[in-house]
């Protein structure tokens, strides 16, 4: 293999975020298009069919800013699904018959559990030097364990209207959106605009050259677990609002959509890049509801799902071919040791 | 230097230690009879699967790279194993079609990490998502063996069931190959520095192809076992997923330091079964077991990273 | 010297993005030689083995063994041939054993199956021809350095090359076994073997060498018979134009103590040094490779634990807890040896790397002013006159002196009280070299002490108030640059253990 001696033109101008912006949104309207030809009677392009699209994209990528920020710190998570799943029924359980907690109350306490999960996780990838899959992958386990103990395997319904009103139509557009569009700024400030998410980035690019510069990558690392926690609980706070009950393991599956999801927008932009994330989860939202509604089963909605996964990695290893090259090998001294 | 008599002592003792816990177990619950010849029968059987499983990973794993597709991967398989069987009633040709999807499916991820330099866990997990859908997707149709003579195959004993003998067999193959083969050697030159491997003139990428078929093909074995065992099973997938990655880190952590090793991952799916059994003997609520599972797996890993001086571990795509 | 040309190599180039580590490379190795190939650090002796070995394939140029085009062929095949390498790094199965370990390329077979026995033989020769005396049971990760090093040259030499390149040999062992190392030399040589040999110790290589070829910024520059080869000639050639020229001659009036080591000590890098830095006071480390010259910086600066000793910084302890973090809080800047992995965010803009340390300088509670950072980027960029002059140019695909302008670009904001540099100009072309000399100058004019790590003795004497000669962890000596010559700083960074103070 060759390796290149004319460094690529790869100047990291606005423009060329700008672009793949650009493109990617070009894309989403192609797709579009494809659906509502696809579907009968172009009932795709119906206002229903759309808000529906929209709320439907509004949880994956809640998720998927949660993995975002963990994979921006070149971590993993597959506990998120599970921790989503916990916390919907620890607040759901709370606000049930029986203990009658005020929807925020119940809320916080969930959200403070999957901190606290998070916590642990994050302590064992940056203090034991634990690979996070590993870590997280017994997470996962754990929380599988411990759920049952909290509601006996039963599902939980939530009676609670004024939870139930997040998910609601309020304002012509689902409050879900409203909602993702709050977290999706905070986020994008976090992540973009502050010094933390500045040193996350780093972190996830060159961990030793991170420490040199005197950022804590220990901590730091253990932050991400945190709020890739917090942000799966707010997704899964939101499903049990939408759905109205919550199964023992009625969240795990959003997994693969946050995989998906964030994979995709790293890939395609290099980055955490929140608008990028949010355009991602409209594109497989639409995919998703396109499909469906042409009569395809959802398993198999799942299996092409997972397609475009292994389609996002090929697209990196694509783009960056050049770049990434063995440049650094000339100065990477331990082969090896 | 203290270090490393550190490092040797602890993956010596450990098995011993094991087997001092089991007997302490044993004396704790006095009216459970760990160690009756039924008993010993029964968690063989169970584990021989996991056993099998784990020692495909193995070899993924002594090659240096990761794998978390075989958690879709089994229970796809065991459904496939359910419908050819229904369909033909014959056993061999379940067998030899479930081989041929497992083989090609890990062939194909062999291909996509060594040519195309994919990170072996974001492919394995893409599979794993897309397995669970396919098997969701056969979800509707018969999953039961019909056929008797089938289901009866799991009985067939020779002292042991006729599946443990396999389980053994496998082994005992494996170690030979690992320990006492050129192919074996440089899989784990490939494994442990693959600057050395350079040098030593070893084709990597062939060498995990390998081990990535040789993976596949114990996976397409486990499923045949406990497709007879069983029947097929839905999603429970990823609950195996758990005891084969224990077994395997538990394993490192024995005989060989550090590294991922073919006795080693016997004695941490044995280890795994007994306490799985033990856990069903004394009719433990069902959530204690993936809450051991979990300590189980987090602990056995932290040993072995102990050695490593915590250095925080990165997953680059 | 008549016989035959066992290697050529002609007009080979290799970049790394805008590096050129190999431009333009000429020499001929001849028969039964013990060929020396001398350079400083950047020169590209380890990247021209490599090339030959055939871990990296040449932009341009062939390489040729017996007339034979050898240009590109794999590792295996190369080895084939008769061309043994034995790296700079060593590549070995730790787990294994060291019977394994010699014959990793050949394991021997009987039918499929491994007969260790047969190997045991073939493996206790080629100790027996070292001379030196294995349990071959043991596994190599418990080997000293020492000992791993002679594993790897056994390894190399049970296939009975015709040709042996050794890199950097004795950086890792000690005299005794350097001795050991000739005498396997000499009897190489006796046997018909050519041995290529690449070292930074002079004094070595005119034990035991028949030619030297000195490379500088990627080219072979000039081979000579040794016996034609005056040392001193010789170190002219290796480190370049004279540079009196680029230094800054500055006399500035240094002020209290800055910084004081004491008495420190790590595993068997830092075997007690102390010294101290004024303010306003340029100090160099100079020292061989492995002389501990990092580790003490790296102490200093808090990233790396020293096991005992202390540190003063304006005669208050940094211990405990010291980390870069405090370190920089306590105006301590530190410049790292690997400019890869250690000192800058590769993938990463000129800007952000400028920034990186500096965002309390360009944000309010937290956030960043992306205008701030521009403005404050592009003023450093201009300052340093970095080419490309282009902030959002991505910082790995500037050319090394540019990109270390950068890294040290990052510290110039704030005024810190201490800066640290560790082998600042390795692979940095001349005139990025003045420029970054006239930044240090600047620096300490400016008060600041300095700390400058190097094995460049001209940049040593040229720059600094006051010279401490490192060798295996200990001080040898310190002399004053306006007094000392290149020869007898040389003689001391090579190991002159009987010079030990």
């Amino acid at each position: 293999m060759k390796n290149h001696n004319v460094p690529k033109s790869n100047t990291f101008k606005l423009p060329m975020s700008l672009a793949k912006t650009l493109a990617f949104l070009i894309l989403i309207f192609t797709v579009f298009i494809l659906f509502s030809f696809l579907t009968a009677d172009f009932s795709f392009i119906k206002i229903g069919n759309l808000n529906n699209i929209l709320a439907d994209a509004v949880i994956p990528a809640i998720f998927a800013f949660g993995m975002g920020i963990i994979v921006a710190g070149s971590g993993f998570d597959l506990s998120l699904g599970h921790i989503a799943s916990m916390t919907a029924l620890i607040t759901a359980y709370l606000m049930s018959g029986g203990l009658e907690f005020a929807p925020f109350a119940a809320i916080m306490v969930g959200l403070i559990t999957a901190a606290g999960i998070g916590t642990v996780s994050g302590l064992l990838v940056s203090r034991m030097g634990i690979s996070s899959i590993i870590v997280t992958l017994g997470m996962q386990f754990l929380i599988i364990g411990v759920r049952q103990i909290v509601t006996g395997g039963q599902s939980v319904y939530i009676k609670n209207e004024t939870f139930k009103w997040l998910a609601t139509n309020e304002f012509g557009i689902s409050n879900l959106f409203i909602i993702l569009v709050i977290i999706g700024v905070l986020c994008y400030f976090l992540m973009e605009r502050t010094t933390f998410g500045r040193k996350i980035q780093f972190i996830g690019s060159n961990i030793e050259a991170s420490r040199y510069m005197g950022i804590n990558v220990k901590n730091y690392t253990m932050y991400t677990f945190i709020l890739g926690a917090v942000l799966a609980a707010f997704g899964g706070i939101l499903f049990a609002a939408r759905a109205g009950a919550v199964q023992i393991n009625s969240v795990d599956s959003k997994l693969l959509d946050a995989v998906t999801i964030a994979l995709f927008s790293y890939v395609l932009f290099g980055r955490f890049k929140t608008l990028g994330i949010v355009m991602v989860a409209i594109l497989i939202s639409m995919i998703g509801t396109g499909m469906s509604m042409m009569g395809i089963k959802t398993e198999w909605i799942n299996f092409i799902k997972g397609l475009i996964l292994l389609f996002s990695i090929l697209m990196e290893k694509f783009m960056n071919y050049n770049t990434k090259t063995t440049l650094l090998k000339k100065g990477a001294k331990n082969h090896g040791r | 230097m203290r270090n490393k008599i550190n490092k040797y002592l602890l993956c010596y003792t450990m098995p011993f230690g094991l087997l001092v816990l089991v007997f302490l177990l044993q004396i704790i619950f006095y009216d459970v009879p760990l160690f009756s010849a039924l008993n010993i029968k029964n968690m063989l059987l169970q584990s021989v699967s996991i056993a099998m499983t784990a020692l495909g990973l193995s070899y993924i794993m002594m090659s240096g790279e990761g794998d978390l597709s075989f958690a879709g991967m089994f229970s796809l398989l065991t459904v496939v194993f359910a419908i050819v069987t229904n369909a033909w009633s014959n056993f061999f040709i379940a067998i030899i079609a479930i081989t041929i999807i497992a083989v090609g499916v890990n062939l194909m991820i062999s291909l996509l990490v060594t040519r195309l330099k994919f990170s072996s866990f974001i492919v394995s997990i893409a599979v794993m998502f897309m397995a669970n859908g396919i098997e969701k997707a056969f979800h509707q149709q018969t999953t039961l063996i019909n056929s008797e003579v089938i289901k009866s195959f799991s009985t067939i004993e020779f002292g042991l069931p006729l599946v443990v003998w396999l389980m053994a067999f496998v082994y005992l193959i494996s170690y030979f190959i690992i320990n006492k083969t050129r192919f074996g050697f440089n899989l784990r030159i490939v494994g442990e520095n693959k600057y050395a491997a350079i040098e030593a003139g070893i084709n990597s990428n062939k060498i995990k192809v390998f081990a990535y078929i040789i993976a596949g093909l114990l996976l397409a074995l486990a499923a045949s076992v406990e497709s007879t065992r069983v029947g097929a099973i839905y999603e429970q997938g990823k609950y195996y997923m758990l005891p084969v990655f224990a077994a395997c880190f538990f394993g490192s952590s024995m005989f060989v330091p550090g590294r991922v090793n073919v006795v080693g991952t016997l004695v941490g799916a044995l280890f795994l079964g007994i306490i799985d059994n033990f856990m069903k003997m004394i009719n433990v609520e069902s959530y204690i077991v993936p809450i051991v599972q979990g300590t189980v797996l987090i602990v056995s890993v932290a040993l072995a990273s102990v050695q490593n001086r915590s250095k925080i571990v990165q997953i680059k795509l | 010297m008549t016989g035959n040309i066992v290697v050529k190599i002609r007009g080979v180039k290799k970049y790394f993005g805008a590096t050129k580590a190999l431009d333009g490379v000429d020499l001929e190795i001849y028969e039964n030689e013990v060929h020396a190939i001398v350079g400083s650090n950047g020169a590209g002796k380890s990247t021209l083995m490599k090339t030959l070995g055939g871990e990296y394939v040449p932009d341009e140029g062939k390489f040729y063994y017996l007339d034979e085009d050898i240009t590109g062929l794999t590792p295996f095949q190369i080895q084939k041939k008769g061309i043994q390498i034995v790296h700079q790094v060593l590549n070995i199965v730790d787990s294994m054993s060291i019977l394994e370990n010699i014959l990793l390329a050949s394991p021997p077979t009987k039918n499929v199956v491994l007969d260790w026995k047969e190997g045991k033989a073939k493996v206790k020769e080629v100790l027996e021809f070292i001379g030196i005396d294995f349990d071959l049971s043991k596994t190599v990760g418990s080997l000293s350095i020492s000992e791993q090093q002679f594993v790897v040259l056994a390894r190399a030499l049970i296939n009975k090359p015709k040709v042996l390149v050794l890199d950097e040999p004795n950086s890792k062992i000690g005299l005794e076994e350097t001795e050991k190392l000739f005498a396997v030399i000499r009897k190489l040589k006796a046997h018909g073997t050519t041995t290529i040999y690449i070292s930074h110790r002079i004094e070595e290589i005119y034990q035991v060498c028949d030619k030297i070829s000195v490379f500088r910024d990627g080219k072979c520059i000039d081979t000579r018979a040794t016996k034609d080869f005056p040392q001193d000639e010789l170190v002219t050639m290796m480190l370049g134009k004279k540079l009196d020229v680029f230094f800054p001659k500055a006399n500035v009036e240094t002020g209290t103590e800055i910084l004081k080591v004491v008495n420190l000590k790590f595993k068997d890098k830092i075997n007690g040094v102390s010294f101290y830095v004024k303010y306003g006071e340029i100090v160099s480390l100079v020292g061989a490779v492995g002389a501990g010259k990092t580790e003490i910086v790296n102490s200093i600066y808090g990233i790396l634990r020293p096991d005992s000793g202390d540190i003063l910084i304006d005669n208050h302890t940094v211990f405990p807890n010291h980390s870069p973090r405090k370190a920089i809080k306590i105006g301590i800047a530190l410049v790292p040896e690997d400019r890869a992995t250690q000192g800058m965010i590769g993938e990463y803009t000129v800007k952000n790397n400028l920034t990186a340390i500096n965002m309390k300088n360009i944000s309010k509670n937290s956030f960043i002013q992306l205008k701030k950072e521009v403005k404050l980027a592009q003023e450093l960029n201009d300052k340093l006159s970095v080419t490309p002059n282009d902030i959002n140019y991505i910082i790995q695909s500037l050319s090394g002196g540019n990109q270390q302008k950068v890294i040290i670009g990052k510290w110039l904001v704030d005024p810190y009280k201490l800066y640290l540099l560790d082998e600042v100009t390795a692979g940095v072309d001349i005139g990025a070299k003045s420029e970054i000399y006239q930044l240090l100058g600047d620096l300490a004019k400016g008060g600041a002490g300095v700390v400058l790590a190097t094995s460049d003795i001209e940049e040593a004497i040229g720059l600094s108030d006051k010279i401490i000669i490192l060798f295996k962890g200990k001080i040898v000596r310190e002399v004053d640059p306006k007094v000392t010559t290149k020869d007898e700083i040389l003689s001391y960074i090579m190991g002159a253990e009987k010079y030990a103070q």
